[in-house]
């Protein structure tokens, strides 16, 4: 467990760019060690980039990491043995099949004593198989993609990790399967003391199972709060004007603005800004998956 | 029937292409209209379109020989998916060997218009066997499970039979035509090459269908799975071998491409060099596709390819290091395996210019070679070799370095050194041969040298074929690559048909294609890998 008093993960002033976009712009955030913390906002707005850089994979070219205490790129091995991860690029290994992949993971993820990591857990990775309803055998390749994602969280989870990290693990997957990964994120979270770390892009599942959502868009962090007062606090307004910019000095702090003819729209806070000409839509919540419709639709 | 709509599609337009551009062909190629090329062409196609359906046939007939994917599905879940899509993907690979061959056949066509009806005839029934051969094959696994296992047997011996037998009457036929045992070797290479080019294929099929290969050996205690894991270092060597084994549909792509053009060139009666060279180019491409195959495996800089799910594994980065150099050597090892078969195969077909394998013997017994010419060619056939070789360890130097160091710009200075030792690599070897003995021969027959340019065309396509299909594969799955595969083989035999009649072309353009497009090609991707690596 994370010693007394250590977030499971610290994350200050973090600054990333690929080419000519900023993924994320002096983002800090700390992930309280207990619980599930969510990530949302929508594609793009930095959420895989962070976490990216949590397990190690990018090196923070300004700012810093922390994660369980520990730097990820210099204490890999002790940061990585404590952590599981489901990045959303759905890239098991295709060559390989179920049975194979508990087995490399549970050869690579023996205990540490000295770290106190329990190592892979067989019992558990078995009885994890038998609830997903996969089999050994199973080759990835001929998986289905809901499949494949129960895979990946089952050995995301299998040695009982002290932070999970779940990057989006539910995208493209049938309400079904969904559910099955959301419920095996709460199981793993009522364990005492663990961490979930879990990013979306639906507010309505991320308010199902997290304690606080921190909201990303365009690589900052708008607001860090818990799902409901999220839900609360901003809305999308839509306001008319035939001015060629967005009206951002009567709506300061308001972001993804988008503009239908003569109407702007964006999301505000609600609490920060009053105006009588603003009406109101719909709530955030309802935005979320307004955008992740419009997405796929695309 | 809609997911068969667009095969019929593609097929169809194929058809109308081959017609197309063959009878274009046929009324443009020099002394075309004399050489009477349409019935060939007419013949092609209906052996082309004999060859797609049938290959789509032997697979459905495969599987309805088990009863379906619902008594399939009885044997092995994971099977149930197998029969249509394992139609189309067949399809698609028959498409685009199909269309290699079809350029390889015109291109003889033009090289022996007095044999050429006859021939072209034969070389069809050859690859329409060996489809079906590979068909067979690629069903095999499926019947294996099926309790009708007799008539999986007799269609595969039936098969087996049509392709030797064909091959035979190939053969016969080639050596009466009064080229002498030269000839006849050079169609037999010819045959062996797109046979071989077709077996090789069957682990690429096996990896779509989701099959095991070589899968690890079982282990007491251990699961079900079979694999024997005792520590993370024999956990990351397995790891190893898995992701070569997933190399398998790359490999069956080079050596599809290779013997193909391999074929095509033994074909041509061209100048001798010009022929070492044409190969010569051609075994450059296998080695730099492993390496071009290696890099994206790797990735630039410390941006990797390597599955995520292996990255997050507590793996030290020198664990992680040492499984990308251990990936890469065995590439390179194997890929200089087959660029030393390439040349043998090169020295082998010298025969036909009164060179003989043990004039070698000869040279070392009496200290001279018994034909100067084919003494030239065999010494310049080793300078394009050691060339080659330079090439690809070039290439592999700089991916070590930019491996080792991790930062853009070295990422970008590696690789402008490395194409240039590629370029000095392959470029001398040229210049070699442009200005060697046989430099009057080249002169005198600038029509035939122009035979390079296909060859150089198809250095740069498999090139650009081997980047868009490893791309494609990274973005979907091994379905999505076969089918780059299958368009980039049509655009390759395509082109070579089309382009072969082009001889007016001098060979300074052979040199020009081959020196800039090639190095063009290897850098088509890079402005992508350098915004890769500036995620770091």
């Amino acid at each position: 467990m994370v010693s007394d008093g250590l977030p499971a993960a610290e994350v200050n002033h973090l600054s990333c760019r690929f080419g000519s976009s900023e993924a994320l712009d002096d983002v800090s955030l700390t992930v309280p060690a207990g619980g599930v913390f969510g990530l949302i906002g929508v594609n793009g707005a930095g959420k895989s980039t962070l976490l990216r850089h949590m397990i190690g994979e990018y090196r923070p070219r300004r700012g810093t990491v922390r994660v369980l205490g520990r730097d990820p790129i210099d204490d890999r091995v002790e940061v990585l043995s404590r952590v599981g991860y489901v990045g959303d690029r759905d890239d098991l290994p295709r060559w390989a099949t179920a049975g194979e992949l508990m087995d490399f993971h549970g050869a690579v993820r023996r205990g540490r004593p000295a770290s106190g990591t329990v190592g892979w857990d067989r019992d558990l990775a078995e009885s994890t198989l038998a609830d997903f309803d996969l089999h050994r055998r199973m080759k990835v390749s001929a998986m289905s993609r809901g499949q494949r994602a129960r895979l990946a969280m089952l050995l995301a989870v299998s040695h009982r990790p002290e932070l999970l990290i779940l990057d989006e693990p539910d995208s493209g997957l049938d309400p079904i399967a969904r559910d099955d990964l959301l419920a095996a994120v709460i199981r793993s979270a009522s364990d005492d003391g663990r961490t979930v770390l879990f990013s979306g892009h639906l507010l309505s599942e991320l308010s199902r199972v997290c304690d606080r959502v921190a909201m990303l868009h365009g690589g900052r962090v708008v607001a860090e709060t818990t799902t409901e007062e999220l839900d609360r606090r901003f809305r999308e307004v839509v306001v008319k004007s035939d001015a060629g910019d967005p009206p951002k000095d009567r709506y300061p702090g308001a972001w993804g603005w988008r503009r239908d003819g003569d109407e702007w729209s964006a999301i505000v806070d609600v609490e920060a800004v009053s105006d009588e000409t603003a009406t109101t839509t719909i709530g955030l919540t309802r935005w979320f998956e307004a955008h992740a419709r419009s997405t796929s639709d695309v | 029937m809609r997911r068969y709509r667009v095969w019929v599609v593609a097929i169809l337009a194929a058809a109308t292409l081959l017609f197309v551009g063959g009878r274009w062909l046929a009324a443009s190629a020099p002394g075309g209209a004399a050489i009477g090329r349409g019935p060939i062409v007419v013949l092609s196609m209906a052996a082309t379109l004999v060859v797609m359906f049938g290959q789509i046939g032997v697979v459905l007939l495969g599987n309805f020989a088990i009863g379906g994917s619902d008594r399939m599905s009885r044997f092995d879940p994971h099977l149930a998916r197998l029969p249509v899509p394992s139609a189309s993907v067949v399809a698609a690979v028959t498409i685009g060997q199909a269309m290699v061959v079809m350029g390889s056949s015109l291109s003889w066509s033009a090289a022996h218009p007095d044999a050429a009806p006859k021939m072209s005839t034969a070389f069809w029934i050859c690859a329409g066997m060996s489809q079906m051969l590979l068909g067979s094959l690629f069903a095999w696994p499926a019947w294996k499970t099926s309790p009708r296992m007799p008539l999986a047997v007799i269609q595969v011996v039936v098969c087996v039979a049509a392709l030797f037998g064909g091959t035979g009457w190939w053969l016969a036929y080639v050596g009466s035509l009064g080229g002498g045992a030269s000839a006849w070797t050079a169609s037999a290479a010819t045959t062996l090459a797109a046979a071989a080019s077709r077996l090789a294929l069957v682990p690429l099929l096996d990896s779509v269908r989701g099959e095991v290969v070589d899968r690890p050996r079982a282990s007491a205690g251990e699961g079900a799975a079979g694999v024997s894991l005792g520590s993370a270092d024999e956990a990351i060597r397995w790891y190893d071998r898995g992701r070569e084994r997933s190399k398998w549909p790359a490999t069956a792509l080079a050596v599809g491409v290779f013997g193909s053009l391999l074929g095509w060139f033994l074909s041509l009666d061209v100048a001798l060099a010009a022929k070492i060279v044409g190969i010569g180019a051609v075994a450059v491409t296998l080695p730099v596709f492993w390496v071009a195959s290696g890099l994206e495996e790797h990735g630039w800089g410390r941006r990797s390819t390597m599955s995520e799910s292996f990255l997050a594994t507590p793996l030290s980065a020198e664990q992680i290091a040492e499984s990308r150099r251990d990936v890469w050597w065995r590439r390179l090892v194997i890929a200089g395996a087959l660029q030393s078969a390439a040349m043998v195969v090169l020295v082998a077909t010298t025969t036909r210019r009164g060179f003989a394998p043990e004039s070698l013997w000869w040279d070392a017994l009496y200290g001279r070679p018994p034909v100067s010419a084919a003494f030239d060619a065999w010494r310049l056939a080793w300078v394009v070799w050691v060339g080659s070789t330079l090439a690809t360890a070039a290439a592999g130097a700089s991916t070590l370095w930019l491996q080792s160091s991790g930062r853009q710009r070295d990422g970008v200075v590696a690789m402008v050194v490395g194409v240039t030792i590629m370029g000095i690599g392959f470029g001398v070897p040229l210049r070699v041969v442009l200005g060697s003995g046989s430099a009057d021969v080249l002169a005198d027959r600038t029509r035939e040298i122009v035979g390079w340019l296909p060859a150089a065309v198809g250095v740069v396509l498999a090139m650009k074929i081997a980047s868009v299909s490893i791309s494609v594969r990274r973005a979907g799955g091994e379905r999505r690559f076969v089918m780059a595969w299958a368009v980039g083989s049509m655009v390759v035999g395509g082109l070579s048909a089309l382009v072969c009649p082009l001889t007016w072309l001098p060979a300074w353009v052979v040199a020009a294609v081959v020196g800039i497009l090639w190095p063009c090609a290897t850098l088509v991707d890079l402005p992508r890998r350098v915004q890769l690596n500036l995620h770091r």
